[in-house]
């Protein structure tokens, strides 16, 4: 085979990264440990953590509830990172394509539809509150006792539609170009922040503040050690849909867990939210342009939120990037250029930049759900490709669009992974309601999220080895003869 | 339907390509070939990842323990 017949041309490298094509190891963008760290915090860092900070603080024990979510994070991103990383990574494949071998050709529409509801929805939150966060920052300096002007709420949200519209169109180069800035920006703000807040109460007193126990959603140490690992595990779990997105981006094997767990979890949530718990703490203030202004003065404090503001443009850039590859599953949007892809995703924005506050309060209540449908698919992709594939995918065979796929399963679906995905979601609402916080008798011990993802993971291996000695189904027993059965592929 | 090589991919590939083929399916066919050539079976990200494994494996232990180890303290 000559050089040249295998070359993938510099259009085609672009098209690769802007795309589905799988992206060769030479081509990928994240080579170095600090570009991906800062990458990671970028899309673990968004504003809306100092929001979820708050909903730590009301844990009950603000020391139990930051140690709690941090520990959550770590033993959430860890089986997530494999499950949703691992194919994407090898072959160089988007997290759709990847999910194929475990869902089925069609099946894997469920995990486009989610990434398409999860990093579409979190994004237009984070516009609809960085134009609220701007209009309470303006109402406070400029119409003190009076309402937020609608009007500038929503002229700041189209103002960041067109920002990230100008800056993705340049494709996913600009996202780690940007983020090398915007990271240590996010840092830098939650260090000053913390300073700030810790001016007239120290950090060892603040952390042993809690608030009202009559406001606190539990007053049993357990119990509240139980909420905090909770929230961290089901942040780590909105991971599932596009993790797969960044690690076929990345260059080094080395790197595909430790900067993503550190920049991402522990640096890029945990710490944000830390700061945001001890905010509220501290100054009795939920909402960021409040407790920003009212520690750091009117002056300071508009700097500070407007550079809070503008570092969303890392986190909102990464998502409508996993969205814009995503997308492209279906062939009309494959043969369209990126730049109007990308403008077609941001359309709905203009809708959202005109009903910030029902938008935060409605879309916000449905992605908590989320996480309840990610532990069983993050268990489906875990075993199917670690234990019962013994990580052997057919790359070819993920293209295959029709019967002739190994990963046809019946009717291009496969049926017990979905059976697994519901089993999922109704296992983790019995231990754990994400809205109401009513839990199940074994929540303060284990939590929901692992006994939902061991459970997951057990019943779904068993049932496959039932599926794998009775068929030929899915391409386990007969992958080798499948490999060199010449195929049809398209994207 | 004719075989890879018309399209100037030597060597045995799995692919079926037919004259209709658009320059994106032909992009995929090219991205698949190199992605299976020899050279890049031997490339670091082809390789068994048990390294990978471990390294999850250990942050996933580290987590258990330490919600272990502050679930002791607080009980």
């Amino acid at each position: 085979m000559s050089h040249s017949d295998t070359e993938v041309s510099g259009v085609t490298t672009r098209e690769a990264l802007a795309g589905r094509l799988p992206i060769q190891r030479s081509d990928r963008l994240y080579k170095g440990f600090g570009t991906l760290v800062a990458a990671c915090v970028a899309i673990g860092a968004a504003s809306f953590n100092y929001l979820f900070g708050a909903s730590i603080a009301y844990i009950g024990n603000t020391s139990i509830g930051i140690l709690g979510y941090l520990i959550g994070l770590i033993v959430g991103l860890a089986p997530v990172y494999v499950a949703s990383g691992l194919i994407s990574y090898r072959l160089g494949v988007d997290p759709v394509d990847a999910s194929k071998s475990s869902m089925g050709t069609r099946g894997s529409s469920l995990l486009l539809a989610l990434i398409l509801v999860t990093t579409l929805g979190w994004s237009f939150v984070l516009i609809a509150m960085t134009g609220q966060v701007a209009g309470r920052l303006q109402q406070i300096l400029f119409n003190p006792g009076g309402e937020i002007d609608n009007g500038f709420v929503a002229a700041v949200s189209v103002a960041m539609l067109l920002l990230v519209w100008l800056l993705l169109k340049k494709g996913p180069a600009m996202i780690a170009l940007l983020t090398r800035f915007t990271s240590p920006a996010i840092l830098i703000i939650a260090c000053v922040l913390l300073y700030l807040i810790t001016r007239d109460v120290s950090l060892v007193d603040l952390l042993h503040t809690n608030v009202d126990p009559k406001q606190a959603y539990a007053t049993d140490p357990l119990l509240q050690l139980a909420y905090g690992v909770e929230f961290g595990a089901s942040n780590a779990l909105t991971s599932v849909p596009f993790f797969g997105g960044i690690a076929r981006l990345i260059h080094k094997r080395k790197h595909l867990i430790t900067p993503s767990l550190v920049g991402a979890g522990v640096i890029g949530a945990g710490f944000t939210s830390a700061v945001g718990a001890l905010a509220a703490i501290a100054t009795g203030s939920t909402e960021p342009a409040e407790w920003v202004v009212k520690t750091a003065g009117n002056g300071l404090g508009t700097v500070i939120v407007s550079l809070l503001l503008l570092a969303n443009l890392g986190t909102l850039l990464s998502f409508f990037y996993f969205a814009g590859v995503s997308v492209q599953q279906v062939r009309f949007f494959a043969r369209m250029r990126w730049d109007l892809i990308v403008a077609i995703l941001l359309l709905p924005g203009l809708v959202v930049a005109f009903n910030t506050q029902w938008l935060i309060s409605h879309v916000m209540n449905w992605l908590a759900y989320n996480s309840a449908m990610f532990i069983g698919i993050a268990a489906v992709m875990l075993t199917d490709y670690v234990l019962l594939r013994r990580q052997v995918v057919l790359p070819a065979h993920l293209f295959v669009k029709d019967k002739q796929s190994a990963y046809w399963f019946w009717g291009g679906v496969n049926w017990v992974a979905m059976l697994i995905i519901v089993l999922g979601v109704v296992v983790y609402l019995m231990l754990f309601d994400p809205l109401s916080l009513q839990v199940g008798p074994t929540f303060r011990y284990v939590g929901a999220s692992i006994p939902t993802l061991a459970i997951c993971i057990t019943a779904y291996y068993v049932l496959m080895r039932l599926v794998i000695a009775t068929s030929y189904r899915g391409g386990y027993r007969n992958a080798k003869q499948l490999a060199e059965k010449k195929v049809r592929v398209g994207l | 339907m004719r075989d890879a090589s018309s399209f100037h991919l030597l060597g045995d590939h799995p692919f079926l390509i037919d004259e209709s083929i658009g320059d994106l399916d032909l992009d995929l066919v090219k991205s698949l070939v190199a992605l299976d050539s020899p050279e890049n079976m031997l490339d670091e990200t082809r390789q068994p990842t048990g390294s990978i494994l471990v390294t999850a494996a250990s942050w996933f232990v580290v987590g258990i323990m330490l919600w272990a180890l502050v679930g002791f303290i607080y009980l």
